[in-house]
């Protein structure tokens, strides 16, 4: 079977100051797959997905994105990618249908299409009848769906999402997930990082546990388990011991005397 | 009301007020982090101002002159430190950001609206005190020498109470003014939010007028000539109290102080009124009408935009006329056009045959309006994107596209406001056509310059977060912006020095050589402009 690489990172490393966010990182990603980037607070999740944007600069390593440099080429690379960051800024002084029809314009959406293609995401995330109020009012997971659309309409190669199941309702959680696996069906990469382990566990077809910076883990939600040695257990069990905190018990002894 | 929940509302406003001050948004360090700097300041500043005014009027002044301006003094004194508790609760009202009020991050403490306006009110008196003592002190200052301490007394003492009286006036000019946009909100549509724009930017400029000097020399003036109808002005008995007193009135001093006294229940009463009505303002949520999606080029793309830069260009002129914050920024050149219309006597300016001469302040302070709101625009472009610059950032659109659309939008707005200006002043001065023509283009080239220059310094020095800031671009930034704007007008008409001044070369050759002068300073700034927003997509964060 050929595996089509659409991401690949080599000895990435970043560093802010004292702090190292990411230190010597490999990662390969297939093209059409889900990969999960799981890790504690701080552990380096969002500094990666930046340094795949090209928002941010490695202090070292090389990173590829369909065959395109984000440092080099970075036009290139977000002219394929759809991201939304971890806390979302939208224009507030715009109306949803406003801000999407920016975005689509901003990404160069055939004007032909951006209309239909814009009404058939409001319509699946239920934002149909609010798209001319104002994101000023809009609540916290319509400005989340607005973003998803966002970096929806241009219909990207590459997905980076940071958290973004976060203040969505279930059915809106169930709707981005069928997109994103449809997309996966269709070939459009997804990288996202999440702290819900059942969302990694469904959605996932490859997960990284990173951990101050660096990976511990990588594989298949059921070759992590095999991994730490607990083929029943649930995913979180299988993070909580990778990322050394299985003394949760301990701590909230602790903590409530 | 409760006095210690208000003293302790006080303090949190007037942190949070002096932190939003900050550039970084961090606590004030120092001296300033302390609630009682300003009340040190303010004894500091009395004496000064004492001090100063026994030493320099003593010894030149005629006692009669003395007298008169002690008199004066004291009489305005009311009237002033109310205009200047409204000028302060105006400016910060309107330099919050939508989700920054204080009101909405007090909505769910226990506290009662008498504590919130009491407040608010002692916030206000507290960031004032220097600024009013400066004033006492001059005054005292001349009391002093004139031997009229007395009137002084009465007229500090008064002054006190004028300075509550416009932050309560305040207080309901601001519950009126949420109830209006809230009122218009549900009308919702562009129309509204235009309305809102402009109503906004008059009341700005209408409460900043009245501070005005040659407004305050005007209501020097009503007082000095007795005007009769003048005590049937409620916001003026303060004021009469002085003035009775000092004319020996004890009677009509203690009339006005009973008026004054029930005035300032009425007000403090409505105040609270409004905060209780208001308490807990909604977040209105505004519906437009729904957006005609491009289909074709649009106008902006005939021009030679992108379909990116027109969508950054569309959004920013929206920005302009929704955003609160723009309010601010649009009233200072409307106010230099007031100026303008209020330094020339109108029958004077319609009349064509007047001399060019008498028309060249009103001539000047057009120009200089046009030029103040292109630098505005300009310098702001950038630092409005606040924290979302993220959406460029992350969008397939790099710094020259960038420029190119932030410099259009910014000129924009600009260009009908010249056109418009262009032909009042060919009217009023009867200037002829080719004149004319020649006048504009350089006036655009001009803008031009202007903006590329301060497109510069405002990514420089732009704020990109948005918790608590009042501005988009640092203090040091608008300093150096209003420098660079100077220095950027200055060196582009330098040639029209050697026909004025040198009389060196006639004035076609003056002409053109200042317009190459112009268009040089222009791409010299779009190149410093255009680094600097490369700049910002290496910024780190
Ligand atoms: N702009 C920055 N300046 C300084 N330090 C930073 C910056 N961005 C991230 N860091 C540091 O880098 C480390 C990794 O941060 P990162 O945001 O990548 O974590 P994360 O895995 O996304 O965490 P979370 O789950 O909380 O979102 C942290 O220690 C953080 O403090
Ligand atoms: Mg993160």
């Amino acid at each position: 079977m050929d595996r089509e690489i659409a991401v690949s990172l080599r000895g990435v490393s970043r560093s802010f100051g004292e702090t190292r966010a990411v230190s010597s990182l490999d990662l390969e990603i297939e093209r059409g797959s889900i990969h999960g980037l799981l890790g504690p607070n701080g552990s380096g999740k969002s500094t990666t997905m930046k340094m795949v944007m090209g928002l941010l600069k490695p202090d070292a390593g090389v990173i590829d994105v369909y065959g395109k440099d984000p440092q080099r080429d970075p036009i290139g690379v977000k002219r394929i990618v759809g991201y939304v960051p971890e806390t979302p800024r939208l224009y507030e002084y715009l109306t949803g249908l406003e801000y999407l029809d920016f975005v689509a314009d901003v990404y160069g959406v055939d004007p032909e299409v951006k209309e239909e293609r814009i009404y058939e995401f409001l319509d699946a995330f239920g934002l149909d009848g609010r798209e001319n109020e104002m994101i000023s009012g809009y609540s916290h997971g319509m400005k989340q769906k607005t973003a998803l659309i966002g970096a929806l309409l241009h219909r990207p190669r590459l997905l980076i999402l940071d958290e973004p199941l976060g203040g969505l309702d279930p059915k809106s959680a169930r709707i981005v997930k069928d997109i994103l696996q449809r997309l996966s069906g269709e070939g459009v990469t997804t990288i996202f990082s999440t702290h819900i382990m059942e969302i990694a566990d469904a959605l996932c077809d490859r997960i990284s546990v990173l951990y101050n910076g660096e990976k511990l883990g990588e594989g298949s939600p059921a070759e992590l388990r095999e991994m730490a040695g607990r083929p029943r257990s649930t995913l979180e069990e299988v993070f909580l011991m990778l990322t050394g905190a299985d003394d949760v018990a301990e701590i909230v002894d602790a903590l409530m005397g | 009301m409760n006095l210690r929940n208000a003293l302790r509302l006080a303090r949190i406003f007037s942190l949070s007020a002096s932190r939003a001050k900050s550039d970084d948004g961090g606590a004030p360090e120092g001296l300033a982090s302390r609630p009682v700097t300003n009340l040190i300041a303010s004894p500091i500043a009395f004496i000064l101002a004492a001090a100063f005014t026994c030493l320099v009027m003593g010894s030149k002044m005629d006692a009669f002159i003395l007298q008169v301006l002690a008199l004066q003094f004291s009489v305005f004194m009311p009237a002033f430190t109310m205009f200047m508790s409204m000028v302060y609760s105006l400016m910060t009202e309107f330099s919050k950001s939508g989700e920054a009020t204080s009101t909405d991050i007090v909505n769910w403490l226990p506290i009662q609206a008498g504590d919130f306006v009491a407040g608010s009110v002692l916030t206000t008196l507290y960031f004032v005190s220097p600024m009013a003592s400066l004033l006492l002190g001059f005054a005292f200052g001349i009391s002093f020498l004139a031997g009229s301490l007395g009137i002084w007394v009465v007229g500090a003492f008064v002054s006190v109470l004028g300075c509550i009286l416009g932050a309560l006036a305040l207080e309901i000019a601001r519950g009126a003014l949420n109830r209006a946009s809230g009122a218009f909100s549900g009308v919702g549509g562009q129309g509204a939010v235009i309305l809102r724009m402009v109503l906004s930017v008059a009341i700005i400029v209408a409460i900043s007028m009245m501070f005005n000097f040659s407004m305050m020399m005007r209501v020097v003036a009503w007082f000095s000539s007795g005007l009769a109808g003048i005590r049937f002005v409620p916001v003026l008995w303060p004021s009469m109290i002085v003035l009775e007193q000092a004319s020996g009135n004890t009677y009509g001093a203690a009339i006005y102080a009973c008026l004054s006294g029930l005035l300032l229940a009425a007000v403090y009463i409505a105040s609270v009124r409004v905060r209780e009505l208001y308490w807990a303002p909604a977040p209105v949520s505004l519906k437009m009408k729904p957006v005609r999606m491009s289909r074709s080029r649009g106008f902006l793309g005939t021009l030679g935009f992108d379909s990116g830069e027109a969508a950054v260009i569309r959004k920013d002129l929206k920005s302009l006329l929704r955003r609160r914050e723009m309010a601010a920024i649009l009233a200072i050149p409307v106010m230099v056009l007031l100026m303008g219309f209020m330094g020339t006597p109108i029958d004077m300016l319609m009349d064509p045959s007047a001399p060019y001469e008498s028309k060249s302040t009103f001539l000047f302070q057009c120009a200089f309006a046009v030029l103040v709101l292109e630098l505005q625009l300009a310098l702001n472009a950038v630092g409005q994107e606040r924290e979302e610059f993220i959406n460029l950032l992350s969008a397939p659109m790099d710094a020259g596209q960038l420029l190119k659309a932030k410099a259009s939008s910014a000129l924009l707005p600009a260009l009908p406001v010249l056109a418009l200006l262009s032909i009042l002043v060919s009217l009023l001065a009867s200037i002829d056509a080719v004149t004319m023509i020649a006048l504009i283009l350089l006036g655009g080239t001009l803008l031009a310059a202007v903006t590329t220059v301060e497109l510069a310094v405002g990514a420089r020095y732009a704020i990109f977060t948005s918790s608590g800031r009042t501005r988009f671009v640092t203090q040091e930034g608008t300093i150096i912006g209003m420098l660079l704007g100077m220095a950027t007008v200055g060196a582009s008409l330098s040639p029209f020095a050697l026909h004025f001044i040198l009389e060196y070369v006639s004035i076609p050759i003056a002409y053109v050589l200042t317009l190459g002068t112009t268009l040089v300073v222009a791409c010299f700034g779009l190149r410093v402009a255009r680094r600097e927003l490369e700049e910002l997509y290496e910024y780190n964060y």
